[in-house]
């Protein structure tokens, strides 16, 4: 490996990843020198049941002052002013999340608010505006997935004026990210399997983006193996609590490792066909991936050959011949894909042109894709892909990803 | 225990290193005014920002910075070096003069850098890409190619740009960013 | 398969390469910080160190409350108390650790004080866990930093204190500061790291995070030793070193101690001889006892030092013994930079007393017998070459 003339590195999150690691939530709080969390969750996940199993886990530890399980899936700036009021009123003074990235963005909105004081967020942002230890947060994600419980980043919806609003602060890493299988038990087939394509996207991304760093890269391989020794099983049978432990794990670690190096052109154009044609974020990147590693390596051979010995094991490697490593590796994402469209009974599409809204219409009309090309220009995850991408490269691959076709690299733009 | 052993200490100034990123600097801003006249793309850009939008770009925390604003007539304008009274929307600052300098020495392209976080970006996400975008352009206008490929993450090739249209326009930009224009910025800004 | 259950937190923000020193300005100022007194030992300050940092403050708007640069190699609460003093008077409002161990130790101790608004640290030698907010601290490690500056441990009169909140908030490693200052310091910080690294990995919490630190910093030294040896003051192979005791020193407050590296220090104060020498001399017998007692070592090992393609082509069955062959060989290609340990010389009363001052210290997992038994290893013709296929040279 050649090591990066600079980078740097900070996650200081404190890991807690066991079948019981949600009992150890009070001691640790009461270390942080919390008396009264509120939860912070929303409906669905307290209608699976799982507020309960976290109650009874942390019973008697702590004094819950408040449960606010009011988010949106669409959750905004009011309603984090409105989640802070509640932990003023309470006289709170942590937070503990529990839900998927959207509840985890919010909480951390949440916290930004009730620890600055102030009434609403719309005071809060700008640079700078964040330079102190926030009040303790404690996330237990429901998917595993965004990795939101190792990010510095919160964005909350500015409805009215239709921007996002984006935080970044090193304060806003949680203290505390629990890992605990009881939180995923109740996670469909279909959604285990694209949050962990989402997990496995950070991983392969951070790997070959341009800040790549040592530790990330560590952290990236590990979470690489861990999903696929563990996501066949977990998705066949969610009663297989060590399958699930394991993506939980996956997904952390690899939100620590693209925390940090940053996610490329995967993302780029996701988030872009996510926000134009409301699909959900991990269908993008299931379809998207296999397509960032082709884009890129022209780049980043070596690295991208190396994700095959963490995605397939290290004697497919050893017989794969070192130039043939990275097309390898991108045939084994192919087929983890097509092996959970099978088993999710075809909820998890392979590509673009066959992704159905509700009502049977395609979500991804062909019609969209030259808007979807021109808009992620406006998305920061083009910065950090190690190749260009301008609105013709974006097209070009879109235009694959309709089809679910192979990358013709003679298309792909090297420059001089 | 007598304190006085240990004094205070105030660090002093990289005057050189200034200089040198403030001559940068404002070739960097002529060249963006210029490139806005010239390049079809960057044209393109500067119609999805707002008028009035105004951004500065410089080295934390003292400067030298430059200042550009997108004028009524829809077009980028460089306003010179001072900050003071004027309403900016996006602030994009080197965070030290150090890595300022390295990035004007083009010992780092300004893509790595910017994935070094040696930028603070304060503003609206979107405008930020834009004006990123707009300074590769002028780069590989500004410059000559054998830096240009140090300091863009793709310098085109002949298809993505063809050779004619890139002299052409390098020649032009050239000819607006150092015209008479420039003696009545830099005065006006005296 | 592992089981993963465990905890585990890497505190410090790492700062790595070009420039790196000129960020910290800036890191204060997200601190909210803009008054650091910098805790400097002598040797760093005597190298003209503390100019360099000083220039990395120039068109900061920060101004340094100070120099304080009394520490030697023992950290003390009196120093502690006189640089908490300094930082009081001048309104300071973070630290800034500059040098080794010591330096780093006398920061931590001195920020407990001042943001206890204290004069004593015997509460919290009686087990009262230091508050939330600690002013901010960052560290510079220099060289001789003894490879666990990074972590969680406060070392002050001999005596130690654990928590999270001990970790440097920021960790800087720059070529301009952290070279080792000669071949022998450079042998000694790569053992310690790699001492740190393997008995993290070898360790039976089996955290993947955990693991991913140790496995990256023993990659670092594994790609850059052999350079590293031969030129120890080249940029290019010393700072990847430097950067893996970092890591590995995060990976090893993670896990616990390993018995090398406590019996070293138990050895080192009996014997003053530095716990270096005896770590290199101790792994090759601590790695045989473990694979004597049939508990296979982790595979990983040689994964992180010979890097997937020497990994990849050995069978599953030899993975532990090649791994311990590849650390091995790192260990005495260091070793051959410092002087024997001669085991043999030390009077036995010395090395009984040794394995049970180590066996009793905290969160050890293993008796003094077991201590015993790695010396009496060491003691004998190495034993590990009876073992070997004839590969190794
Ligand atoms: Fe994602």
């Amino acid at each position: 490996m050649t090591m990066p003339a600079y980078y740097d590195f900070c996650s200081r999150v404190k890991t807690i990843s066991g079948e019981n690691a949600m009992e150890k939530i009070p001691g640790l709080l009461k270390g942080l020198g919390v008396r009264r969390p509120m939860i912070v969750t929303d409906r669905g996940v307290e209608a699976a049941g799982l507020i309960d199993t976290v109650t009874e886990a942390i019973d008697g530890g702590l004094d819950i002052g408040a449960i606010y399980a009011d988010i949106p899936v669409d959750s905004d700036y009011r309603v984090v002013d409105d989640g802070a009021a509640v932990y003023q009123n309470n006289r709170c003074d942590a937070i503990i999340a529990v839900g998927g990235g959207s509840v985890i963005d919010t909480a951390k909105g949440i916290n930004i608010l009730a620890s600055l004081g102030g009434k609403s967020l719309l005071g809060c942002q700008g640079a700078g505006t964040i330079r102190r230890k926030l009040n303790p947060l404690a996330v237990l994600p429901t998917t595993s997935g965004t990795g939101s419980e190792m990010t510095l980043v919160a964005v909350i919806a500015d409805t009215e004026r239709q921007e996002k609003m984006l935080f970044v602060s090193h304060f806003l890493l949680p203290d505390l990210a629990v890992l605990d299988p009881r939180l995923t038990r109740t996670l469909p087939d279909f959604l285990t399997s694209q949050t962990a394509m989402d997990a496995l996207a950070h991983a392969c991304e951070s790997y070959y983006c341009m800040e790549k760093n040592p530790v990330s890269d560590a952290l990236a391989l590990r979470a690489i193996s861990l999903i696929s020794e563990h996501l066949l099983p977990a998705v066949r049978n969610p009663a297989e609590t060590s399958a699930r432990l394991a993506l939980a794990n996956a997904s952390a670690m690899a939100g620590a490792a693209f925390s940090n190096s940053m996610v490329g052109l995967v993302h780029n154009l996701g988030h872009v066909v996510g926000a134009v044609c409301h699909v959900p974020h991990g269908t993008c990147m299931s379809i998207l991936l296999p397509y960032g590693l082709e884009y890129n390596t022209h780049r980043r051979e070596k690295a991208i050959g190396e994700i095959l010995f963490s995605l397939a094991g290290p004697e497919i490697y050893a017989k794969t011949p070192e130039k043939a490593r990275p097309d390898k590796a991108v045939e084994q994402i192919r087929m983890l894909n097509e092996d959970l469209h099978n088993i999710t009974g075809g909820k998890h599409p392979r590509f673009l042109g066959e992704i159905r809204n509700k009502d049977g219409t395609p979500a991804v009309p062909r019609s969209a894709l030259p808007e979807i090309a021109r808009k992620t220009m406006a998305d920061g995850a083009r910065l950090p892909n190690p190749e260009e991408i301008l609105p013709e490269d974006a097209l070009m691959v879109l235009e694959h990803a309709w089809a679910g076709i192979h990358l013709d690299r003679s298309r792909i733009r090297k420059g001089a | 225990m007598n304190i006085d052993r240990y004094p205070e200490i105030r660090p002093g100034k990289k005057v050189f290193k200034k200089a040198y990123a403030f001559v940068v600097l404002l070739v960097v801003g002529r060249g963006i005014e210029a490139a806005d006249r010239v390049d079809g793309e960057v044209k393109d850009i500067v119609r999805g920002l707002p008028e009035g939008f105004t951004f500065s770009l410089g080295v934390a925390p003292s400067g030298p910075w430059m200042v550009i604003r997108k004028e009524k007539s829809g077009k980028l304008r460089y306003l010179g070096w001072r900050r003071f009274g004027k309403t900016i929307e996006l602030d994009m600052a080197i965070r030290n003069i150090e890595a300022a300098f390295r990035i004007f020495t083009f010992r780092e392209s300004t893509a790595q850098a910017h994935n070094n976080g040696r930028f603070s970006v304060n503003g609206n996400l979107p405008n930020a890409l834009a004006i990123m975008r707009i300074m590769d352009i002028a780069e590989i206008y500004l410059l000559p190619k054998i830096i240009a490929t140090l300091a863009v993450k793709r310098y085109p090739d002949r298809r993505e740009l063809p050779p004619g249209r890139k002299h052409f326009n390098r020649l032009r930009i050239y000819l607006r960013a150092f015209s008479p224009g420039l003696f009545r910025v830099v005065y006006r800004n005296l | 398969m592992q089981t993963l259950e465990y905890e585990f937190i890497a505190h410090p923000r790492i700062l790595y390469g070009d420039c790196s020193l000129e960020e910290i300005p800036a890191e204060l100022a997200e601190n909210d910080a803009c008054k650091p007194l910098v805790i400097a030992s002598r040797e760093a300050v005597r190298r003209k160190l503390g100019k360099t940092l000083i220039r990395a403050f120039y068109d900061s708007g920060c101004i340094i409350g100070g120099i304080y640069d009394e520490v030697r190699d023992y950290a003390g609460i009196s120093l502690a108390l006189n640089a908490a003093q300094l930082f009081r008077k001048r309104g300071c409002d973070a630290f800034i650790a500059l040098g080794d161990r010591a330096a780093a130790d006398i920061a931590r101790a001195a920020n407990i004080l001042v943001s206890h608004k204290t004069d004593t640290l015997l509460p919290f030698f009686n087990g009262e866990t230091p508050s939330r907010r600690l002013m901010p601290f960052i560290f510079v490690p220099t060289c001789c930093t003894g490879a666990s500056a990074a972590g969680r441990t406060l070392f002050i009169d001999n005596r130690r204190l654990h928590s999270d909140y001990y970790f440097p908030d920021v960790v800087v490693t720059d070529r301009r500061m952290s070279l080792p200052c000669s071949a022998r310091c450079a042998a000694e910080s790569a053992i310690l790291a790699m001492d740190n690294a393997l008995w993290s990995i070898i360790d039976d919490n089996q955290s993947p995070m955990k693991n991913a630190f140790a496995h990256a910093a023993l990659k670092l030294i594994g790609d850059n030793l052999s350079g590293f040896l031969k030129r120890p003051r080249d940029g290019k192979r010393a700072l990847p070193i430097a950067n893996a005791g970092v890591l590995a020193s995060i990976a090893a407050a993670n896990a616990r101690p390993g018995i090398v590296r406590v019996l070293g220090e138990e050895l080192e104060k009996e014997t003053s001889i530095p716990a270096a020498v005896f770590i290199a001399n101790l792994t090759p017998a601590a790695l045989f006892c473990i694979q004597k007692n049939e508990s296979p070592l982790p595979g990983d090992l040689l994964l992180a030092a010979a890097g997937m393609d020497a990994y990849a082509a050995v069978p599953t069955e030899q993975l532990g013994r090649r791994g311990a062959e590849a650390i091995i060989e790192m260990f005495e290609s260091a070793a051959n930079e410092i002087p024997e340990a001669a085991i043999s010389r030390i009077p036995a009363h010395l090395l009984a007393e040794a394995c049970n001052n180590a066996a009793s210290r905290e969160m050890v997992n293993f008796g003094a017998d077991d201590a015993m038994a790695v010396l009496e290893m060491a003691r004998q013709e190495m034993p590990w070459q009876t073992h070997d296929n004839g590969e190794r040279k």
